[in-house]
């Protein structure tokens, strides 16, 4: 008992310490509270609220993380406790040097700084954009030490996380309601027994093992930021891979990655309202549904980490040019220092360029970190950015001239240059991720031919995302696109993100686009959720913007209004419950699992290295974790796959691991025997023992109800 | 103060459910805890060695082997095995040498299960 209290208090620790410090120490060095000049004199403001830094700091701990291990493979530093444990140690002393620098030179540029700074006149674009780059390089956002940047945080801005008493108590409702399903959920699943799961734990097993970043045999397939996250925790706090310990990291992440999606909603609407709901749509309904709970129990570790880093890198991409959502022509002079909030169309949170550039330089490091962890996620992610750009040049065609120049000296600031150089050089000369290839690159580039990538119907993604949000998400699209804020970046990322995984999942031939489409359409609950809250809100809610200017708005009773909502939140409700409630049938297969763990413990410590076993993944359960007694190479056991998979005339595929367990005696099997040099066949007693039991050559070894292993002697 | 509520509130929320899910996860993996499986293998898988172990995870605790050449019984015992224990049988004998096949033979109740080697 007491060894399980230090192990959980170890664990914790453990995820305080990996998952938090780094991150908050890396923001600490850049948006500690600064002192603002406001109209109203001086006040503190936080750049980032406590919410936004407790939900970004994990994304980012994960990426510091990496790039710490990307060093460490490239120095050849072996990968131990204490060499994490001094990593993180010297990442948090350089962020705090770093910051002490800073301040001594603030202190010291505030004395020197008697005289203003001369401003821009604004009478020539050249000459402006020149001062712009001047001061661009002058103002160094990076390196901006606390009560130095002179810029003015609109008056309103708190505003958008103070919530009402009724809000708040909403918020926490829903927070507890998403919990409690998915924890509710995960009781039944929590167990080792996924497939991918197994897979990818192999890998983490080998990183903690092996002390070193795994080379995954030359396999596109996985990547290393799928991994290091497991291999460090288990290393740091001793945490036992058959253990609930990577599904709780998985379901921490999930639920940070709703949160990331709650804040840049609240962010890019400025509507309380509509990120709450959001929080309903995306976090209480359909919590169990792919790619929520499922997900995570399933071990689809790069969706789910990719569904937090990318909304992440979406929110560090908006607050970057969040500045940018004012009157084109009330744009106020490039300079830092002024005083915009009076040019503001909305006056609500709008960060100082200054902090666009830190912002910037986030999303970059966040956008690296993705590349690192998931490339479904980072080809999605880049057809979404490859739409939202000619996008909001399109919409802001008339005034593009001025947002480019209101936009350049940030994205050329030596901040977001730097991050970006220093992303590259890890990227091609660091630590290159295997997927990096032209094989790669032809899986998932072409034109799609099997039919699970020639796309889905409307009917198909409805299943996916649910009926109620399916609907309301397009909806939602309609009237976002009627009440297009065409300086808000947020609007066309929104739109963005919907319609582009709508081709994407729908139209894969017209971008040349070859993955499964499913894999694709479990994307699109997040837009959608998205955009279902925001047609709620905008149907329901008599204060919400008028469509075409005011011309056309939805004035209805109230009374019809309250009984219309009831009863979308009704259906709503029942429907996303509903998807929930259906998942919870399947049981967990304990005893099974446990047999199969037992047998493979007992075949790991009698087979030799010569010994070469072959195991079936059709009636086996949790057969995947079998290669984690091993730890011999990812493909040890030799596993006789899917039948349907040996009749795929697009794949065709080897078929001895068929041949093997299905008609050991034959010709072809002999062959076999004698090629791969299997003599462990571990099967499913109920469906595979008698084929064996007729051969002379085969010995049964271990009988239990669900696992039986033979093994061959030599004739 | 309300961001502050919402943080620890999801802390608490996450500590809580991780604890469940570890408490479930351990249940899970516990071979006894609430299962019935039992087995029968070989102490040595390859090599002529007749020895074998009954492993078991079941509410049944009276286990009875037999140990067959060539289908003809030369030796069987009962032997008693706590859930959670398991019992090794010393079966090797002088007697199975130079013959085809043994088998082993284990049963508890209505429930049987059987290895062998062809020698």
């Amino acid at each position: 008992m007491l060894d399980l209290i230090s192990s959980q208090i170890l664990f914790y620790a453990s995820i305080v310490f990996i998952l938090f410090l780094p991150g908050y120490f890396l923001l600490r060095t850049f948006f500690a509270s600064r002192t603002r000049t406001t109209k109203a004199g001086h006040t503190n403001v936080e750049i980032l609220e406590p919410l936004e830094k407790f939900i970004v700091i994990p994304g980012l701990s994960i990426i510091v993380l990496d790039f710490i291990l990307f060093l460490y493979s490239k120095l050849s530093i072996s990968i131990t406790q204490t060499s994490i444990i001094l990593g993180i140690g010297v990442f948090i002393f350089a962020c705090w040097g770093i910051r002490k620098l800073l301040s001594l030179r603030a202190e010291h540029q505030q004395v020197q700084a008697s005289t203003p700074e001369p401003r821009v006149s604004g009478k020539n674009k050249f000459s402006q954009l020149l001062a712009c780059l001047k001061i661009s390089s002058q103002n160094k956002a990076m390196t901006e030490p606390q009560g130095s940047i002179e810029t003015i945080e609109p008056a309103n801005m708190n505003n958008l996380f103070s919530f009402s008493k009724n809000q708040f108590i909403l918020i926490l409702l829903l927070l507890f309601s998403t919990v409690f399903i998915k924890t509710a959920y995960l009781s039944g699943t929590v167990a080792p027994t996924a497939t991918d799961m197994g897979h990818h734990m192999y890998w983490a097993k080998w990183l903690a093992e092996n002390h070193q970043l795994p080379g995954y045999e030359g396999m596109p397939d996985f990547i290393i930021g799928e991994h290091i996250i497991f291999g460090v925790l288990s290393l740091v706090s001793g945490a036992d891979f058959f253990s609930a310990f990577p599904v709780i990291i998985l379901y921490l992440i999930n639920i940070l990655s709703i949160l990331t999606v709650f804040i840049l909603v609240l962010r890019v609407f400025k509507n309380r309202a509509v990120a709450i709901l959001t929080l309903f749509f995306l976090g209480m309904l359909y919590a169990v549904s792919s790619p929520q709970a499922k997900f995570v129990s399933g071990g689809v570790i790069g969706n789910v980490i990719g569904n937090y880093l990318m909304p992440l890198a979406f929110y560090f991409y908006y607050r970057a040019f969040e500045f940018l959502n004012s009157k084109s022509s009330q744009y106020p002079p490039l300079p830092l220092g002024e005083d915009v909030s009076s040019n503001l169309e909305t006056g609500e949170g709008v960060p100082a360029p200054a902090h666009s550039k830190i912002f910037l330089s986030l999303a970059v490091f966040v956008t690296f970190g993705l590349f690192y962890t998931h490339h479904l996620t980072s080809f999605i992610f880049l057809f979404i950015l490859l739409f939202f750009v000619p996008l909001f040049i399109l919409v802001n065609l008339k005034n593009i001239r001025e947002i480019f120049e209101r936009a350049w000296p940030i994205i050329f600031s030596p901040a977001v240059i730097g991050t970006f150089a220093l992303g590259i050089v890890f990227f091609f000369f660091i630590f290159t991720p295997t997927y990096v290839n032209p094989e790669a690159v032809d899986t998932a580039v072409g034109t799609a031919v099997k039919s699970t990538r020639v796309g889905l119907t409307l009917e198909n993604i409805k299943v996916t995302v649910g009926e109620p949000r399916f609907v309301l998400g397009l909806i939602g699209l309609l009237l976002l696109i009627l009440a297009y804020n065409k300086t808000n970046a947020g609007y066309s990322l929104v739109a963005s993100w919907l319609i582009m995984l709508f081709i994407m999942s729908m139209k894969p031939r017209w971008l040349f686009v070859d993955i499964p489409s499913a894999r694709i359409g479990n994307y699109l609950s997040y837009p959608l959720a998205i955009l279902s809250a925001y047609a709620l809100y905008f149907i329901f809610n008599s204060d919400t913007p008028k469509l075409f200017g005011g011309k056309i708005s939805f004035r209805v009773s109230r009374t019809l209004f309250a009984g219309a909502l009831l009863l979308f939140v009704i259906f709503s409700t029942a429907s996303g419950l509903d998807d929930s409630a259906g998942a919870f049938k399947k049981q967990t297969e304990g005893a099974q699992t446990v047999q199969t763990f037992f047998a493979s413990k007992y075949l790991a410590e009698k087979a030799s290295s010569s010994d070469m076993l072959l195991k079936d993944h059709n009636y086996i359960t949790a057969d995947s974790w079998i290669k984690l007694f091993f730890m011999r190479e990812y493909k040890y056991p030799l596993s006789r796959g899917y039948f349907k998979r040996y009749e795929d005339p697009l794949n065709p595929r080897e078929m001895c691991t068929l041949w093997m367990i299905g008609s050991p005696a034959s010709g072809n099997s002999e062959k076999c025997f004698a090629e791969t040099g299997v003599n462990f066949v571990m099967v499913n007693p109920r469906y595979d023992s008698a084929q064996f039991q007729k051969l002379d050559n085969f010995d049964q070894i271990y009988a239990s109800n669900e696992i039986a292993i033979f093994v061959r002697t030599t004739d | 103060m309300q961001q502050r509520n919402i943080i620890i509130f999801t802390i608490i929320l996450f500590l809580a459910s991780s604890i469940w899910l570890f408490n479930v996860g351990n249940k899970f993996n516990d071979p006894d805890y609430q299962k019935d499986w039992w087995a029968v293998y070989f102490v040595e898988p390859k090599n002529d060695s007749s020895d074998f172990i009954i492993e078991n995870h079941s509410d049944k605790k009276y286990f009875h082997w037999e140990v067959m050449i060539n289908k003809k019984k030369i030796n069987e015992g009962d032997v008693k095995i706590e859930k959670g224990a398991s019992s090794q049988v010393q079966a090797s004998s002088p007697e199975s040498r130079g013959f085809e096949k043994i088998t082993i033979q284990a049963d508890s109740g209505d429930e049987k299960k059987e290895i062998y080697k062809n020698l």
